[in-house]
């Protein structure tokens, strides 16, 4: 089955060329049972498609797949796709087409149907793109108030903590404090939902400076502050103050994804480990946290929906935004199990950045 | 002194510019362009820096961005700027860089923009959510404050644009010309008319214009003048 869910309502089956499966079935001709059949078989089906993504000769013709069905190639919204599983009406295809549409007469369409399907579909996508861009702008424009709901209400509590102890505003009144660090908590929620309503923040260039143990600094201060009988620590090496290249709408939604992730999976008692370390070019943030033994938990957890834990909250979204955001900083992230027992493992996520200068 | 009347070249290396903080806050004036004042204006204040608010830049006030006036300016992206294009706060921020580039200016927007507007954060010096908190961005605006008054960063600027290798030659002549004549009026026009003929737009010359007074103001402050 294709990813895209928009194939869901293609007229003829359809293969996601980008990501090659069997055909979905179409909404006016399901795939047939051969098409199934036939890939899982063997790669002739596989070989098929890939040479229609690959080849731009055959992007504007019918041809005949392996099997005499018939395909064609379509780009919907910029993505590579092929309508297949069907068969054109008239003398196409052959001795082996003509056997096919006495057998399989269902298949069976005109050139002039096959376009009128194809621009059907392709007007039906552009209008639910159309409506999920509203969607969206609807969403980014509420979001957009409850932040500044949530600002009043950060900048206020931080304004007494201030008037209330200048030098030391987060030994001020702890219950102002709490609501003070709270505030700052939505907002970096607010980013990672931001991120999900507006995927195109990732292409933004990672043009400010961050320095980059002050930022998970300030965010497990933040963890710290709401989860008070947590332990998390924060390591560096000595005089390691680097510098990286961020963007500044993004990059604090690592440090929140990955500590918001260790809090939820960690076993309760433990300490959450946070290492800042210098490996010339690159520093690297280790987090790392003791969990219950998941004999499954490998990298596809950085992928959309996937969850660390089957039983665990969360969208499974967290950590493939994380991902996303340190692949716009040109870095790295993988995941490391270690000390593992018939109980519980250690579990390190670490993200590698490039340098750009010291801080002095 | 003596070695500046006996004909030693001065450069910018013989300046004494402060860098104390508090020194930079006394020094600089910054504008908050936002349709509403934010409160942050009122928390700037009380941390001894002088900041002015408007709505809008349009044709009629335009003057107070173009002049060397404001070191700082934050530079909020909905419904201002209007005048200037339909990109709103993006169009202003294009054409105060193109007349005015020694001004810093920091994207101050808690919207999650466009990627066709993500030239609002590659164009400024820096960005600064409404979000953040009060010491955050106190601490980012003073850093971006100190670069302000980093006459090296506006020199090189300068140079960038009138085709001078920074320490050539010809950049430590100017050097030495500039601070002979910071003074002088005359020669001062002189310079200023010079350094202008390297650019054939009207826009490119009042850059220029605008980096030497920047220049000329750090200057004039570090010898205690002003």
């Amino acid at each position: 089955m294709s990813t895209n869910p928009l194939h869901q309502v293609s007229p003829l089956p359809i293969v996601d060329l980008d990501h090659i499966t069997r055909p979905d079935n179409g909404v006016n001709i399901s795939a047939p049972s051969m098409c199934q059949r036939h890939f899982e078989r063997d790669n002739a089906c596989q070989d098929h498609y890939e040479r229609l993504r690959d080849n731009d000769n055959l992007h504007d013709k019918y041809i005949q797949c392996p099997h005499g069905l018939c395909s064609r190639y379509t780009t919907i919204t910029n993505t590579n796709s092929v309508f297949t599983g069907f068969l054109l009406s008239g003398p196409w295809g052959g001795k082996r087409g003509n056997d096919l549409r006495k057998s399989h007469p269902s298949l069976v369409i005109t050139d002039s149907e096959f376009s009128r399907y194809e621009t059907a579909f392709k007007n039906w996508h552009s209008r639910i793109l159309n409506f999920e861009r509203n969607l969206a702008d609807n969403y980014a424009f509420a979001l957009h108030e409850i932040r500044k709901l949530n600002r009043t209400v950060k900048q206020t509590a931080e304004r007494i903590c201030l008037s209330k102890n200048g030098s030391a505003p987060d030994q001020a009144d702890p219950d102002l404090v709490s609501i003070w660090k709270t505030s700052e908590l939505m907002t970096s929620q607010f980013n990672v939902i931001e991120l999900l309503a507006n995927s195109e923040l990732v292409q933004l260039e990672a043009v400010n400076k961050c320095e980059i143990y002050r930022l998970f600094d300030k965010c497990v201060k933040i963890y710290r502050s709401v989860n008070p009988d947590r332990r998390i620590q924060l390591h560096s090496d000595p005089n390691f103050y680097p510098i990286i290249s961020a963007c500044d709408k993004t990059i604090s939604i690592i440090p929140t994804v990955l500590i918001e992730n260790s809090l939820k999976y960690s076993l309760p008692g433990s300490t959450i480990d946070i290492y800042v370390r210098d490996t010339y070019p690159f520093c690297e943030i280790n987090v790392s946290n003791l969990t219950k033994l998941n004999n499954s938990l490998d990298e596809s957890i950085f992928k959309r929906g996937v969850r660390a834990s089957p039983d665990g909250e969360g969208s499974g979204n967290g950590l493939f935004l994380a991902k996303q955001v340190v692949e716009q900083h040109n870095g790295s992230m993988r995941l490391v199990i270690s000390e593992k027992n018939s109980q519980h493992m250690k579990c390190t996520i670490t993200v590698r950045f490039q340098i750009r200068f010291y801080k002095d | 002194m003596i070695e500046w009347v006996f004909g030693k070249k001065k450069s910018f290396s013989d300046l004494d510019i402060p860098t104390s903080i508090q020194e930079v806050r006394r020094r600089s004036r910054i504008l908050i362009i936002d349709d509403e004042e934010p409160a942050l204006a009122a928390d700037l204040r009380a941390a001894s820096l002088s900041v002015d608010h408007v709505h809008d830049i349009t044709k009629n006030n335009i003057t107070i961005v173009e002049q060397e006036i404001y070191d700082l300016i934050l530079l909020d992206y909905g419904n201002v700027g209007r005048s200037f294009g339909e990109d709103e706060g993006l169009s202003l921020l294009r054409h105060i860089k193109r007349v005015n580039p020694a001004v810093i200016i920091i994207a101050y927007t808690s919207k999650a923009l466009k990627i066709k507007h993500s030239d609002f954060y590659r164009l400024t010096d820096g960005s600064l959510s409404k979000d953040a908190g009060i010491q955050e961005s106190l601490e980012k605006i003073e850093g971006h404050l100190k670069k302000a008054h980093s006459i090296h960063d506006i020199w090189n600027d300068l140079l960038g644009r009138c085709n001078i290798t920074p320490g050539s030659k010809e950049d430590l002549k100017l050097q030495d010309r500039v601070l002979r004549s910071y003074s002088k009026g005359t020669k001062k026009m002189k310079i200023i008319r010079e350094l202008q003929e390297f650019s054939e737009s009207e826009d490119g010359k009042k850059a220029i214009y605008a980096l030497i007074a920047k220049s000329i103001q750090l200057i004039t402050s570090s010898m205690g003048v002003n």
